[in-house]
């Protein structure tokens, strides 16, 4: 019967599974996304070194030319970040006249995450402030939004004056205040979405809280792929349940092979998915099946061998079917497996 | 409450049908599906006397019951073995102890630094070292190839050094089963994270790993003689000359994994998260032993991993269906029984561990502690909160040490297996020394010594001090004479067996009365109720010891 499960494990390997639930994490996790991301990048730039190393040159283009992609738009979005606030050093506090009357939305970081504002303008002055999002506490903003109105400026150190409230928070108006009325100021320069991107993915709180979570989360993620892992190949999921007790080494006519315990090492090397080993170990069983008299869970070395040895196999045949196909693809001929 | 009681009758006897091997399924799947059966019953129940809303509330409640750090912990104290492993690590702490062999400890002294060196690291989980160490001490017999031991001194070793392993996840302070009565201990006791636990256990851990060695040396080999399959040395046989080598990042690695139990422990950095340092130094290890991510999983042993989640559910879904609610009052009944009154229900329930031993002591300790919390000022008002340390103490080595010979897979197996002796040979020496030593030792320790640093630094401490000497002397004196009389009529057969019946009861009594006396001070009717406590649970401890072993099976 056909099944996914080959391609699953041929395509979806230990490297690319991390990858993704990293990338994942960047997403979801604001506050470890450049971690994550660094995560990411170091973990492809691992795998392509690796695959170098191999003699594969397939990834290693796409790889170089993703880092490279990286590296021009981090340095992009910094030259454009570079631009507002080198216009905003030479025109703080900023002055409400130069924007024209009405609404305008900014945004900036807040204590617990970003904060949106709307800045009514008219006549060259802040008429309000209205909080339309934020997530910081809800008496932060008590005292400074009615202060605010009727001033011609965005004056950060008249905000600075309020930050016995929660420091981070204050900024953050300030900032999303700036953000508002640099949109519509005619001559400001302002991010573009590119640069914008770039500084989503990349803004962090770089502080230990953060690396803590990360650290879990990073626990967390490898277990999960470790569990994941032998479910993906045919007969070698029950490695799963080993008690790593050696109650089946002590009945094994073999028990050690090359130092290791036998036959326990071969359910751990299924547990990690390496069937090269795995088909190796399995030689040395002699397929009595005592372990799996003795084993509290029922585990049998004999048939983790023989799973093992056939999903090597398999995989054997895979490679060796790939190599033919490329083979002929670039001798035009045909060849075993075309004829048959 | 009548939920609580059905859902509570399901879990024990699921427990105990496992042990027994009624149940022939992984002890994590039976938990699951003690979970799964229990919130059912829950939602059923529940739905009608309360209301749709009630039910929607039991997943979260079951959820609730999983505590992450304990888990997480494990895991990264896992990861930094793998690492160690992979780079080198181990092989170097082999030519550590090569050299010290030739060191004025001479071997003896060596042997005693190698037993004890699991609970030295006190690693989240014993199976750790004894994965990474019990083939060098296989190494020391005839069929390892150096000849240095006899067959019976390598049974001891290893038997000893089996114990030591599997009570180190106690005193563990890196996700360790300690930590867990260290946190409820916390509500009270401001430090007590610190490790208010973990000198308790190491203490009574050393004292009986000797005495489990003496056990092995006296009882077990004279009651099951046929059981090991290991040779010894024969005539004209060369011994083989093993010299250790390791890789310079193996000792790079070992330097890495010294500083991070430090820094772990001690925290010289502030505050930082164990699994933050673990992780560190894991990925340090690797970059340096040029080792990939996956030695950093070959390290997981999923067990230990495993059973405390499934732990944590089936006790949040006793949280969710009043089942502690009803272990609590069915103790408080037992409590109310004039013979044991509360003294003897706690010296039954500090020895529940070893009397219903699973693979892993998370397990039921997960479940177990918050009712042993529950006796304390929080609820019931059974014990003060002084008293409930001492009782925690003495609950939480026999738990951590249950592991050891459970037949469901335990970490005592790992030893059978290196001994090449059948399964339940290490029963009655594990059983033996944690119920009659180890636990009135954690017990008298706590009392005299460690609640004198955490709670009273006001307190006398020389006179706790003689009086702690006292009682340790008084248990080792006792155990010892068990273990003598024990052996003096130990061989295989049903009266020598019934011997042994005697000593454990003898001995459980007074491992009763000790606690009792810890706890509630020096009065009578307490003590004698501990004693009767100690009785009862000593019978079934004793009855579950296996009477002879089944041989292997023919070979093929």
């Amino acid at each position: 019967m056909k099944t996914w499960a080959p391609l699953i494990e041929d395509r979806l390997t230990r490297g690319l599974r991390l990858a993704i639930m990293v990338g994942a994490l960047a997403l979801l996790f604001p506050r470890g996304r450049f971690y994550a991301l660094l995560a990411l990048a170091v973990l492809l730039l691992a795998h392509g070194i690796v695959h170098w190393r191999r003699g594969g040159k397939r990834y290693v283009g796409a790889i170089a030319a993703v880092t490279v992609a990286l590296f021009v738009a981090l340095v992009y979005a910094n030259v454009q970040r570079h631009k507002v606030e080198s216009y905003l050093e030479h025109h703080r506090p900023l002055a409400a006249s130069l924007a024209p009357d009405g609404v305008h939305r900014g945004a900036g970081p807040g204590n617990n995450g970003p904060l949106t504002v709307d800045v009514k303008v008219t006549d060259g002055k802040i008429e309000r402030v209205d909080l339309v999002e934020h997530r910081d506490a809800v008496y932060a903003f008590d005292d400074v939004l009615p202060a605010l109105r009727g001033r011609a400026t965005v004056d950060t150190q008249f905000l600075a004056g309020f930050v016995f409230r929660n420091e981070r928070s204050i900024v953050g108006l300030g900032a999303a205040m700036e953000d508002a009325l640099l949109k519509v100021i005619f001559d400001a320069p302002h991010l573009d979405a590119a640069s914008r991107v770039v500084f989503f993915l990349t803004s962090n709180e770089g502080g230990r809280i953060t690396i803590n979570a990360l650290a879990i989360l990073f626990i967390v993620l490898l277990a999960f792929d470790y569990t994941f892992g032998p479910t993906l190949r045919p007969g070698l999921g029950q490695s799963l349940n080993c008690y790593n007790c050696q109650a089946c080494v002590g009945v094994c006519p073999v028990k050690q092979v090359g130092g290791d315990p036998f036959p326990m090492i071969m359910v751990l090397e299924a547990r990690l998915g390496n069937v090269e080993r795995l088909a190796e170990l399995a030689k040395y069983c002699v397929g009595c099946g005592r372990c799996a008299a003795k084993c509290p869970v029922g585990n049998s070395g004999p048939s983790i061998a023989s799973a093992g040895y056939l999903v090597w196999r398999e995989r054997q045949r895979r490679e060796q079917r790939r190599r033919e196909h490329e083979l002929r693809t670039l001798t035009g001929e045909r060849t075993e497996v075309d004829r048959g | 409450m009548i939920l609580g009681y059905v859902t509570l009758t399901i879990f024990l006897a699921a427990m105990v049908l496992t042990l027994l091997r009624k149940i022939n399924l992984p002890v994590q799947t039976v938990l699951v599906l003690v979970t799964l059966v229990c919130l059912a019953i829950g939602a059923i129940v529940k739905g009608f006397t309360e209301g749709a809303a009630a039910i929607l509330t039991l997943p979260n409640e079951m959820m609730g019951g999983i505590i992450l750090h304990p888990v997480t912990a494990l895991l990264a104290g896992l990861f930094l073995a793998g690492a160690l492993n992979a780079s080198g690590g181990f092989e170097a702490f082999k030519v550590l102890i090569a050299k010290l062999q030739k060191s004025p400890l001479g071997l003896a002294g060596t042997f005693v630094v190698l037993i004890n060196f699991p609970m030295i690291t006190s690693l989240p989980c014993g199976r750790i070292m004894a994965a990474a160490l019990l083939p060098l001490l296989f190494a020391f017999g005839s069929e390892g190839g150096m000849n240095l031991l006899t067959k019976s001194q390598l049974i001891v070793l290893i038997g000893a050094f089996a114990r030591n392993a599997f009570g180190s996840c106690g005193p563990s302070p890196i996700g360790g089963v300690g930590q867990i009565g260290e946190g409820f201990l916390g509500s009270h006791f401001p430090t007590a994270a610190d490790g208010i636990l973990r000198a308790p256990q190491a203490f009574s851990l050393m004292i009986g790993t000797a005495l489990t060695a003496l056990f092995l040396k006296m009882i077990s080999r004279r009651l099951y003689p046929d059981s090991c399959s290991l040779r010894d040395k024969r005539e004209g046989e060369v011994d083989a000359i093993v010299v250790p080598q390791a890789p310079l990042a193996g000792y790079a690695s070992l330097v890495i994994f010294v500083a991070a139990l430090i820094v772990a422990i001690f925290q010289p950095f502030g505050k930082v998260p164990v699994q933050t340092v673990l992780v560190i130094a894991a990925i340090a290890i690797i970059l340096i032993g040029r080792a990939g991510i996956e030695a950093l999983m070959a390290g997981i042993i999923l067990l230990p991993v495993s059973a405390m989640v499934a732990g944590f559910m089936a006790a949040g879904a006793l949280a969710a269906t009043n089942g502690f609610d009803a272990l609590g009052q069915v103790l408080g009944l037992l409590a109310k029984v004039p013979v044991l009154g509360v003294a003897g229900m706690l010296a039954i329930f500090v020895q529940i561990q070893t009397m219903i031993p699973l693979s892993c002591s998370r397990i039921l300790t997960a479940a177990l502690v918050p009712v042993l919390f529950l006796f304390g000022p929080a609820a019931y008002g059974f014990l003060t909160w002084e008293q409930l340390a001492v009782v925690m103490a003495a609950y939480i080595i026999n738990a951590t040490t249950s592991c050891g010979p459970s037949p469901l897979g335990g970490g005592g197996m790992m030893g059978e297996g290196q001994m090449r002796v059948e399964s339940g040979y290490i029963k009655g020496a594990y059983t033996f020394t944690v119920m009659a030593a180890m636990t009135p030792l954690a017990a008298v320790y706590m009392k005299f010594l460690n609640l004198v640093n955490f709670a009273a630094p006001g307190e006398a401490l020389t006179a706790n001090i003689g009086a702690l000497g006292g009682f340790v002397v008084l248990i080792v004196a006792i155990n010892l004479l068990a273990i003598r009389l024990m052996a003096r009529l130990a061989a295989p057969g049903d009266k020598p067996y019934f011997t042994q019946v005697g000593g454990f009861l003898a001995t459980g009594m007074f491992a009763g009365m000790v606690l009792a006396l810890s706890t509630f001070g020096l009065h009578v009717i307490p003590a004698l109720q501990g004693a009767f406590g100690g009785l009862l649970a000593a019978l079934w401890i004793a009855f579950m010891v296996p009477k002879k072993l089944e041989p292997e099976p023919a070979p093929f």
